[in-house]
């Protein structure tokens, strides 16, 4: 079966930060009349409707699934519809299932939208771990720590490590003009801040937002005449490890270590193809963990990798040149792929990389469970 | 963190009752897992009975919480994954020492402690594990 090729005809966001008075649905419009005026399109082209509401919101209200609202609100009638439930990793997956739907014919031009009005709800990530609450388990800091900490002891990997990448994210951040922290960050910075749970400390930790964003895919043959110069999706895959915290493995691996080297080759890649990494980065440890699972370098060598300013503005494989969750602001992971557009284009100005060709876009998620990985070329 | 358990609690009474810490043992394959669920994971059998373990392990890994989450959880507390000598890893709290003395790879015991209406299999640093000469038995580092 011959497969449609897919392309991102339009991208769109809100300010993202602390939005008082705004609602998420609110934002969400905006966002999709932001994208869809990118595309250059009309909302009766719209016929694919794939959503990522953060945890603020929740994927359901009462009984009605986000998708049913945001489209209901739209005015839409779409041939494809759905909303995504794989946590941070629901951005990418819902690129993904508006490629597969289109690609198989579905429908033809699929809006994909993350909103949430995190930030202004409180305690919108303080959540209580299932069962394991009665010990005390909060929140996805926790969660992460306890993978960072089985790092530090099998590698030798320190907090300065962590360091870089928390700096690298406030220094692309300072280049990019919507993000939500714009402040530098230094060693000396980064020691002051707070522990959270040890051994991530705030600044290891991505920032909570009100915000949406949105992703217009289109059937290739449906972009004669659109304005911005298109990105084909070029591949995508994912990966979940939903066994208990038994599994050895959980902490020490991210199912990132099987669907991103799989993923980069079903495009006929490698990591070292990739000119633009988008890594799903809601805290330092995970950003280190991704660039081993993806193959930038060996197992337990993310922290050398980093080191020096490697990630960075300027740096060997620039990681985030937005800022990404830890400065950009928490888009579900949907402001990477917006991201990952823009610098494919080549419209993203002061921060533009050079020559940029290929991009690699991932979502993480859920309790160290789930992994999306996208693949756009230009 | 932990409430100690006062004489005069039912609770605190029917934690000495508390047999040991135990986990899933799969009948058709021998498999041992934590938590205690309908299946075996590993071969799906749903022969499932449950075997005493030693109530002995290591800590795989831990964190420390310095922020507040919960009323009942005032921090500093230690939330850690604990190896178990026959296995099976499970999610517990660290006691019965400084929160900075924790490492990963050090031993540890179960020992239950009653909080709230529930009773909680905790670890505490296994004086018995530094001793290989030690003649003190599980049951004896569980009362410590
Ligand atoms: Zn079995």
């Amino acid at each position: 079966m011959t497969s449609r090729q897919v392309i991102v005809a339009g991208v769109g966001h809100t300010a993202f930060g602390r939005l008082t008075g705004r609602t998420a649905l609110d934002l969400e419009t905006e966002a999709c009349r932001l994208a869809l005026r990118d595309a250059g399109l009309a909302p009766g082209d719209i016929d694919g409707l794939i959503t990522d509401p953060g945890p603020a919101q929740g994927v359901l209200q009462g009984i009605e699934p986000h998708y049913v609202r945001l489209g209901r609100t739209l005015g839409l009638a779409p041939d494809f519809a759905g909303t995504e439930l794989l946590g941070g990793a629901s951005s990418v997956s819902s690129i993904q299932r508006a490629a597969m739907a289109i690609g198989s014919g579905l429908c033809s031009v699929c809006l994909c939208v993350y909103g949430d009005m995190a930030l202004s709800t409180e305690g919108s990530f303080a959540y209580p771990r299932g069962e394991e609450a009665a010990f005390g388990f909060f929140g996805a800091t926790g969660l992460h720590a306890l993978a960072a900490r089985r790092h530090m002891a099998r590698f030798g990997t320190r907090r300065e490590h962590f360091a870089e990448v928390a700096i690298a994210a406030r220094a692309h951040a300072a280049r990019t003009p919507h993000a939500q922290l714009r402040t530098p960050l230094d060693i000396d910075g980064y020691r002051a801040s707070r522990m959270i749970a040890e051994p991530l400390c705030l600044a290891d930790c991505c920032l909570v937002s009100d915000g949406a964003a949105a992703v217009v895919l289109c059937a290739a043959d449906r972009t004669a005449g659109l304005p911005a110069r298109p990105v084909r999706v070029l591949a995508h895959g994912q990966a979940h490890s939903l066994g208990t915290f038994s599994n050895p493995e959980h902490f020490d691996t991210l199912p990132a270590a099987r669907c991103g080297p799989v993923t980069l080759a079903r495009a006929g890649l490698t990591a070292g193809d990739v000119d633009v990494a988008m890594l799903y980065d809601c805290f330092t440890i995970v950003v280190l963990m991704q660039l081993e699972a993806y193959g930038f370098c060996k197992p337990g060598e993310g922290g050398d990798f980093v080191t020096g300013g490697r990630i960075g503005p300027g740096g060997a494989l620039p990681v985030n040149p937005s800022g990404g969750l830890m400065a950009e602001g928490y888009g579900g992971g949907m402001l990477h792929v917006v991201e990952a557009v823009r610098q494919l284009r080549g419209t993203a100005e002061g921060r533009q990389i050079a020559g940029a060709e290929i991009a690699l876009v991932s979502g993480h998620g859920l309790a160290m469970n789930t992994h999306a990985t996208l693949i756009l070329g230009r | 963190m932990t409430r100690p358990a006062r004489p005069e609690s039912p609770v605190a009474a029917s934690v000495e009752t508390v047999a040991g810490l135990e986990a899933a043992a799969c009948r058709a394959c021998g498999k041992l897992f934590l938590p205690v669920a309908p299946v075996c994971p590993d071969c799906w059998s749903n022969r499932i009975g449950r075997r005493r373990l030693s109530g002995r392990g290591e800590v795989a890994t831990f964190t420390i919480y310095r922020q507040a989450y919960d009323a009942d959880f005032p921090p500093p507390y230690v939330l850690a994954v604990i190896a178990l000598r026959e296995g099976p890893r499970m999610v517990s709290n660290v006691i019965g020492c400084a929160p900075e003395s924790v490492r990963v790879g050090m031993k540890v015991a179960v020992r239950f402690v009653a909080r709230g209406d529930r009773i909680l299999p905790l670890f505490a640093p296994d004086v018995g594990a530094a001793d290989p000469d030690s003649t003190r038995t599980d049951e004896e580092n569980q009362r410590d």
